[in-house]
């Protein structure tokens, strides 16, 4: 059981863990984000499926820069940290 | 302008920020059109005139689900214009190279024209980009997707836009022909709709995109990036210097002129006196700032539109949030070098309602251009002006550098101190720093225009009326009852009783007043003093009040601590004004005009004891 767990915390992965030329699909959008949030984050293209692109990241934990849906977007770290990725879909670009 | 209210049929131009909606309104409208501020409303509407109808440009909104109170606002406005009974048609701004974003919008748009039985029609902007990028969009096909007209066009390049204002007029004439149909596809939801049409129908994006990257891996390069910041911002305060100047000149000249061939047949009298002294000296010397406000407005909306702004912002976000700022709030600060006023309604765009109060609260200390003739003249009194390595480095103009610095460092002191002692469990509910890069654009003169003479506007609108009155009364004062010699007039009286507050700061009593009465217009200041030291043309002649003041003797203390307390005191009743109308409460408001003196007035205190 241990083990398995230990699985599924390896196995979810952050949006802000995602490198530079990187791609991966979105998994899921944490729960705790708010409502509203979670309904722009989603109209912006953060939906379940969706690929993302990390385009740049900025040096001193500053705003990742990503790419999805057509649009380039800035996200800082307490956002980019609430949206998870599925790790096995992770590809360079 | 009768045009507004003119007719009981209107137009709304609804779309994404970026999606060329202004410019589109623009071309549509032509120059004339207001921007109406509505009491107690937080949003932007311009209103024009288009053939026989009225076009309001709503403002630009990602979505129609708000996130923020503010754009709670902005969507309730869209909605309420959209049910209007005058309304005739919804036009939704499309931008063709984003097809899958401007569709989510654009749905929920359709859905609300359809609910109110509104004629819709969509204007797919940007077709110039697509062609560019030898893409064709199958309008016929996506009309049928839609159930709604679409238009293709280019705002800027001018293509398609006669055939659009024609069905625009059509539609606005027999709206019942451009109801929203019914369609035979499942759109309930609005987002995998979108995808799918983006998919069939839009461009391939990563073409569009590796432009825009291009560019930004120089733009956003922490090496490159940083100098081109650096660079644009040393060109943004020279321009406001070096190009505003000639203007403001100009300015002068024309006021000057002016008032001398008035008053010239006028005669000698107490009429003249106050013609000359209160209306061409008090109100003409604002005037003079006006050039200045309308350029850095020139330079920022340049900057703004052609998206490097964002960027700007973007880089910013890392260090200001350690004061707590935003990002966001660097925009503000850039425009509060010309006027808190628009400044402080700029910061509407900062997503966290904490941080976009720190950035209203400390945006009067950026040094806006009403303080530059009270630096002018103080730096001309104390500071020398040699120049240093082939004149590249001139004493006053370091000065002049100095005190914009101060002021932007205090901004950050308070902001910090300020934002540790109101956080709480902030951020948690706080909203994060989400930020759309455009594409880079080369900016279109018209929206440009517009912006820069609608700043102007604004400005002398909302100072005039204050300065006026303030004028007068100073003049009045001054003048009577001893008909011109200031020490026996009231005004003589009044500063001789106040000069136990400033004694202290080294300043006697004609200081005094001059401070007293630039409270409620810091620009009073010059010209004040120059009323005062018996110069009747203080502003068009600064060297000689200088010349004066040095004569007279002011100490150096004195003298900086004068010059650090107009960078820190709040004296502008328009911007107090204008606090309490965006935060939405007059005691914050007046209770920062009362911290902000009273820190002006230690830190003069302390200059002049220090240095003497």
């Amino acid at each position: 059981m241990t083990i398995y767990l230990n699985l599924l915390v390896i196995y979810s992965m952050q949006l802000w863990e995602l490198q530079a030329k990187h791609s991966a699909v979105v998994n899921a959008i944490s729960d705790n984000v708010e409502d509203k949030l979670a309904s722009r984050l989603a109209e912006m293209g953060f939906e379940p499926g969706q690929n993302v692109q990390c385009v740049r990241r900025s040096p001193f934990k500053g705003p990742m820069v990503v790419s999805l849906g057509g649009t380039v977007l800035a996200l800082e770290q307490s956002i980019a940290e609430l949206i998870s990725l599925n790790p096995n879909t992770t590809n360079t670009i | 302008m009768a045009i507004i209210n003119a007719s009981l049929s209107n137009i709304v131009l609804i779309g994404k920020p970026n999606s060329g909606k202004s410019l589109l309104f623009n071309q549509l409208t032509g120059l004339r059109q207001k921007v109406a501020n509505y009491p107690g409303v937080t949003v932007d509407i311009k209103r024009g005139k288009f053939d026989d109808f009225e076009l309001i440009d709503l403002p630009g909104t990602y979505s129609l689900n708000s996130l923020s109170q503010d754009e709670a606002i902005a969507i309730e406005h869209i909605q309420n214009a959209v049910a209007d009974d005058h309304t005739k048609v919804v036009v939704c701004v499309l931008d063709a190279t984003r097809l899958e974003r401007s569709l989510v919008l654009g749905l929920q748009v359709q859905a609300l024209a359809k609910q109110h039985g509104k004629a819709l029609l969509f204007a797919l902007n940007l077709i110039d980009e697509v062609r560019r990028f030898n893409h064709q969009i199958d309008i016929k096909a996506l009309e049928n997707e839609l159930g709604s007209q679409i238009m293709a066009l280019s705002a800027k390049k001018l293509e398609g836009l006669h055939e659009f204002s024609e069905r625009l007029k059509e539609a606005a004439v027999t709206p019942e022909n451009f109801l929203v149909k019914e369609v035979l596809f499942d759109t309930t939801n609005k987002l995998t709709r979108s995808r799918e049409l983006a998919k069939r129908y839009g461009m391939n994006l990563d073409v569009v995109l590796k432009d825009q990257n291009r560019i930004d891996s120089f733009m956003l390069n922490s090496v490159f990036g940083s100098i081109a910041f650096l660079v644009v911002m040393f060109v943004l305060f020279q321009s406001i210097f070096t190009l505003a100047a000639p203007l403001m000149d100009g300015v002068e000249a024309m006021i000057g002129t002016l008032g001398s061939q008035i008053t010239q047949y006028m005669g000698n009298g107490v009429a003249t006196d106050f013609v000359q002294d209160a209306l061409f000296g008090g109100v003409g010397s604002f005037l003079v700032f006006v050039p200045q406000i309308m350029i850095l407005t020139l330079i920022i909306g340049l900057l703004e539109d052609s998206g490097y702004l964002a960027r700007a912002a973007l880089m910013c976000h890392r260090p200001l949030s350690y004061f707590g700022l935003s990002g966001r709030s660097f925009i503000p600060y850039l425009s509060g070098h010309a006027c808190a006023i628009p400044a402080i309604m700029a910061a509407r765009t900062i997503e966290s309602p904490h941080k976009r109060m720190m950035t209203m609260l400390t945006i009067p200390l950026m040094s806006c251009s009403a303080r530059l003739p009270v630096y002018a003249l103080l730096i001309a009194v104390l500071i020398p002006s040699n120049s240093y390595w082939l004149g590249l480095f001139n004493l006053q103009g370091v000065a002049f550098f100095g005190l914009y610095f101060f002021g932007i460092f205090m901004a950050l002191v308070v902001s910090s101190i300020l934002s540790k002692l109101t956080t709480t469990d902030l951020e948690k509910s706080d909203m994060p720093f989400i930020l759309e890069l455009p594409s880079y654009r080369l900016p279109h003169w018209k929206p440009l225009l517009q912006k820069v003479l609608t700043s102007a506007k604004q400005f002398i609108w909302r100072a005039a009326p204050i300065i006026f009155m303030v004028s007068v009364v100073i003049w009045v004062l001054g003048y009577f009852p001893a008909g011109g010699t200031l020490d026996d007039s009231w005004l003589g009286a009044l500063g001789q009783r106040i000069e136990p507050i400033f004694s202290p700061l080294g300043l006697d009593w004609r200081y005094g007043v001059a401070i007293l009465m630039s409270f409620l217009a810091r620009e009073v200041f010059v010209g004040s003093l120059g009323t005062l030291f018996g110069i009747g043309d203080a502003e068009e002649n600064l060297s000689s009040l200088a010349d004066k003041i040095q004569a007279e003797g002011l100490s150096l203390g004195a003298g900086v601590g004068l010059v650090l307390f107009y960078v820190i005191a709040l004296q502008c009743v328009a911007t107090v004004a204008t606090l309490k109308g965006e935060i939405g409460s007059g005691k914050i408001a007046w209770g920062i005009f009362l911290a902000y003196g009273t820190l002006a007035y230690t830190i003069a205190y302390a200059a002049n004891q220090l240095i003497g």
